[in-house]
């Protein structure tokens, strides 16, 4: 039986092509994701500095822990999300004020995208 | 056995034909993919370069009475003072045509919003002075970004 050189040429070039594209494909899909990474840690970044500032503008700072609900974008909304701010203030005191410690982390699906800390010095009746 | 060659024949054409279009499909996604990538990271940028440049500014220039926001011609401006050489100066951050803009004039003289020179773009920027806080919002393709700086000076 005589066969195609053409045919044959072309049935190992299409299968070189889909290995290279599944490396490609791989390639493409780390890419896209790291990207969406990349973007909620950026948004998560500015959330978390304006979580802690605001902790810091606050004059009543109170010991304890709060849970603000984001959306993608990390903006604050009411519904409950996978994406949150979880707020940690802990308390030194001593006879001339409180050293307040306040962590900020932010969690992107559920699981932990960066994490923020700042110290707050309130001097003695300062509040 | 002509038969069986003609099927050979149309058999590599449509192979020919599948290999075309799986390149095709390669491109497009790569492309696809290429453009989501440059084009978040071209956002990312933006409101990094944004939001930081802003709170440097602040940051900067936070002395008593030297930070506040203020509203001319139906535009939230932040205004910064600050000495030069003696002469008291305004910095004015604010959003124009699209744009976030600074323009940098003397106290006394009259603000001109076209005059401003482009940061990055925008589509809305508000600022807003708080006990002992600025709060800023800074809209970037439909997407609002909040900061709030707590300030040693406060707002005037």
């Amino acid at each position: 039986m005589k066969r195609n050189p053409v045919l044959i040429e072309m049935l190992l070039a299409v299968l070189f092509f889909a290995l290279a594209s599944t490396v490609l494909v791989q390639v493409l899909f780390a890419a896209y994701e790291n990207n969406a990474q990349s973007r909620a840690q950026t948004l998560a970044l500015v959330a978390l500095e304006d979580a802690l500032e605001r902790c810091k503008a606050d004059g009543a700072l109170k010991e304890g822990g709060e849970v603000r609900y984001c959306d993608e974008n990390f903006t604050p909304c009411d519904e409950e999300t996978q994406n949150e701010i979880r707020l940690d203030i802990a308390a030194q005191k001593t006879q001339a004020g409180a050293l307040y410690t306040v962590s900020a982390a932010a969690y992107f699906e559920g699981e932990l995208l960066c994490a923020l800390e700042t110290a707050v010095y309130r001097g003695e009746g300062a509040q | 056995m002509r038969r069986g060659e003609s099927m050979t024949e149309i058999f590599t054409y449509i192979l020919i034909a599948a290999f075309a279009a799986m390149c095709l499909m390669v491109v497009a996604l790569g492309a696809r993919v290429y453009g989501t990538v440059t084009d978040n990271a071209g956002k990312n940028s933006d409101m990094r370069t944004s939001v930081n440049y802003i709170a440097s500014k602040v940051r900067a220039n936070d002395r008593e009475g030297a930070v506040s926001a203020i509203e001319t011609g139906g535009m939230s401006v932040l205004m910064l003072k600050n000495m030069l050489g003696g002469e008291e100066y305004a910095t004015y951050i604010y959003c124009c045509d699209g744009e976030l803009r600074e323009y940098l004039a003397r106290a006394d003289a009259e603000f001109d919003a076209e005059l401003g020179e482009c940061i990055a773009s925008a589509s809305a920027f508000y600022c807003e002075g708080l006990e002992g806080a600025l709060l800023i919002t800074l809209m970037q393709e439909g997407v609002p970004y909040t900061l709030h700086l707590a300030l040693k000076g406060g707002t005037a």
